[in-house]
């Protein structure tokens, strides 16, 4: 199966050749005006009975062109003036027209934008939108070698952003013609992440073009969805909602049950709180998870740092581990480990929008109660919630503060939740604090504030849809850290995992080796990697990083 | 389905006799020797000990959940016990365990007996729960219990 395919066009390398054909006509243009300068110039001065040098001839082409004129060598005749009277203007046009006319053109952004794409490309994905979601999916598009064209019909915006080095084609979203001229049927699929408003007109004009493309367009709502998904859009994903289940599922309270993060065909990538088993204070050697449920601890969280699994990396009432395993063995764990950790007091939750609300919901699907605090009375419609400013210490200890055994932080914004993390982490060393976060510089700090984890929608929605579309090769554990699945590089091909040094040399670890019929969970360093296989990896993004360049694209 | 409907007053004892883990843990298994439900007792009854062989049952607060999973059973079963008297346990807090919950799954029926023992253990650690099954003193007390304190929960 080929997941991941050199890009086939670059608009980049498009601009970078038409600049050096601006710049060699220039060139060419001046020798030429030299050379036949300098060939006119000895064949006038001869009728003067003079003869010079073609060195000479050249130097004297060249004070003149330049406008230099120094006087040492001049013509007599009315002819040879007639002559020297051209080479000046002829110089003078060259300085003052020709070359600055190249320069605009070499640096004019809007001249530069491209209209439309070549009929060579294929694969590509075509992005509407330009926001968060869409800057870390053409990050990640990047990483994995997958072209994209991004279209803005902004020609000041357009221009900005073609400067920055984004792939750009400037034209309207809602012109169905837009769609043929950036090749939509050679396309991989159509990412929608504007307003939901604007993606409904946009999916209309793409289905007057192409029936069958992907559509995948996100929505803040259930009413967004139903029009998305019937004016033609193939997926539509609701951001806040997924954000609001993946908080839930890290919470720790209730049982210490794995809960399921995704499946990489057979193979199930779990996370599970330790908090009140058996396990807290062992190392992963004495914890035997391996032989007791047949799961592999594939990584660690602690305290919001995410390590890869060693033998001795040490459980603490704080960790969540990330298992892998098959189903069978995810159940057996569970079976063994469900009935401790029970935390009683319910969690709080602050934020009762989208985020929040989809987060109580899934709470109440695990049987686990919670508290919701909510600013605007509006918004409170049920006595789970308590009104009120979480930013206010008395509030939060009347909600429960000191008996709760987590706090999921999901306010919009990224300042108040660093704010509220490091005041709850005060009143509560050992509580369990999740947040929101949007942008990355403000995860490092909520990390940093002393957040267990942290998710932000830009790399959460850009994951999935990436997922959509290249069907399932990230799966994305938490704020940068992801299990990925590719296949195998030549440079690994044929080497034992020993001999790969895959874990030295990236910092990725491998979860699986899977084949088309079979998948090998946690193998063993002498186990052979073979050609035709695909490497389900784990890494945070700095591994990633260096595991691509390292291998796949040496590969 | 509940646990209140899986468990009825011929599976409750009111004050256990033994003062040992194993003691009770067959205790509780005795219940269903004459069950025609159960096709191989003692086949039970190894599992649930080789359950507790892995890790100690005993989750703390004074309370364990002895359980098991088996081809041997027709159905799903469950059996309560209390004692007045601690019983050595090596729960998880090293404290004596008081009230038992003994939970037989069946084989195929994985999903379902996950859900069922982490229903029991969020229910027994409810302070109020564990207190008003302390007080209580006689089988049709104990069941009434359980059914008041399910009457919240959903069906699994």
């Amino acid at each position: 199966m080929k997941i991941f395919e050199r890009p086939t066009f670059s608009l980049g390398k498009r601009t970078s050749r038409r600049n050096a054909i601006l710049i060699s006509r220039l060139v060419i243009v001046l020798l030429l005006l030299l050379a036949g300068n300098s060939i006119l110039f000895r064949y006038l001065i001869n009728f003067e009975n003079k003869d010079y040098s073609w060195i000479t001839c050249l130097y004297w082409t060249v004070t003149n062109m330049s406008t230099l004129g120094l006087g040492d060598i001049t013509f007599e005749s009315d002819l040879g003036r007639l002559f020297n009277i051209f080479v000046t203007v002829s110089g003078l046009a060259f300085i003052l027209v020709l070359v600055p006319f190249t320069l605009v053109k070499l640096f004019q952004s809007t001249e530069r934008i491209h209209r439309e794409l070549p009929r060579t490309v294929k694969d590509h994905v075509i992005i509407t939108n330009f926001d968060h979601v869409s800057q870390t999916l053409i990050r990640k598009l990047k990483q994995f070698k997958v072209p994209y064209v991004l279209l803005i019909p902004d020609l000041k915006e357009a221009a900005e952003l073609t400067d920055k080095g984004f792939n750009i084609v400037s034209a309207d979203l809602d012109d169905r013609e837009t769609y043929k001229k950036v090749q939509i049927n050679q396309s991989a699929g159509v990412v929608l992440t504007g307003n939901h408003f604007v993606n409904t007109s946009v999916t209309y004009a793409i289905r007057q073009v192409s029936k069958e493309i992907p559509v995948v367009s996100t929505a803040d709502s259930d009413s967004a969805e139903e029009v998305l998904l019937s004016s033609g859009a193939t997926n539509v994903i609701k951001l806040g909602e997924m954000m609001g289940k993946s908080l839930a599922r890290r919470i720790t309270a209730g049982d210490a049950l794995a809960h399921d993060i995704e499946f990489f065909d057979n193979l199930k990538i779990a996370e599970a709180t330790v908090k009140g088993t058996p396990l807290v204070n062992k190392t992963l050697k004495e914890s035997q998870l391996r032989e007791l449920a047949g799961v592999s601890v594939v990584g660690i969280w602690n305290e919001g740092k995410f390590s890869l699994a060693k033998a001795d990396t040490k459980i603490s009432e704080r960790s969540v581990l990330v298992l892998a395993g098959s189903p069978e063995q995810i159940d057996m764990y569970n079976e063994i480990f469900c009935i401790y950790n029970v935390a009683n007091g319910p969690v709080l939750v602050i934020g009762g929008g989208k985020v929040g609300r989809a987060l109580g919901k899934t709470l109440e699907e695990r049987e686990i109660d919670y508290k919701l605090i909510e600013k605007d009375e509006r918004l409170a419609v049920s006595d789970k919630y308590i009104v009120g400013d979480a930013s206010d210490k008395e509030l939060l200890l009347r909600s429960g503060l000191m008996t709760s055994p987590a706090v999921a932080i999901t306010t919009e914004d990224d300042n108040m939740n660093i704010f509220l993390t490091t005041l709850i982490r005060k009143f509560r060393p050992d509580i369990q604090i999740i947040s929101r976060g949007k942008l990355d510089r403000t995860v490092e700090l909520l990390y940093r504030a002393g957040c267990d984890f942290v998710m932000s929608y830009a790399s959460m929605g850009a994951n999935s849809i990436f997922n959509l579309l290249k069907k399932g090769n990230i799966l994305m554990i938490a704020e940068g850290v992801d299990v990925f699945k590719v296949d195998v590089p030549g440079t690994l091909a044929g080497l034992t995992i020993r001999e790969s040094s895959v874990r030295e040399k990236s910092g990725c670890s491998i979860v699986a080796l899977a084949s088309e019929d079979s998948i090998k969970i946690n193998p063993n360093p002498s186990t052979l990697i073979e050609e035709g296989q695909s490497i389900i990896l784990i890494g945070n993004f700095d591994a990633e990083t260096k595991f691509f360049s390292e291998f796949m694209e040496k590969g | 389905m509940k646990l209140s409907d899986l468990l009825n007053e011929s599976f409750i004892i009111p004050e256990l006799t033994s003062d040992s883990k194993e003691g009770v843990i067959n205790e509780l298994i005795d219940l269903f020797i004459d069950d025609p439900r159960v096709k191989d007792i003692e086949k039970v009854r190894q599992s649930v000990l080789e359950r507790e062989k892995i890790m100690s049952t005993g989750v703390g607060k004074g309370f364990a959940i002895p359980h098991g999973k088996t081809e041997l059973v027709t159905e799903i079963l469950c059996a309560f016990g209390k004692s007045s008297t601690p019983i050595e346990y090596q729960a998880l807090d090293a404290q004596p365990v008081y009230l038992i919950f003994l939970l037989i799954g069946k084989d195929n029926l994985v999903s379902l007996h996950i859900k069922l023992l982490s229903r029991i253990s969020r229910m027994m650690t409810k302070d109020t729960l564990r207190e008003k099954l302390v007080a209580a003193t006689t089988k049709a007390e104990i069941m009434h219990v359980f059914k008041e304190e399910e009457e919240t929960y959903f069906d699994l």
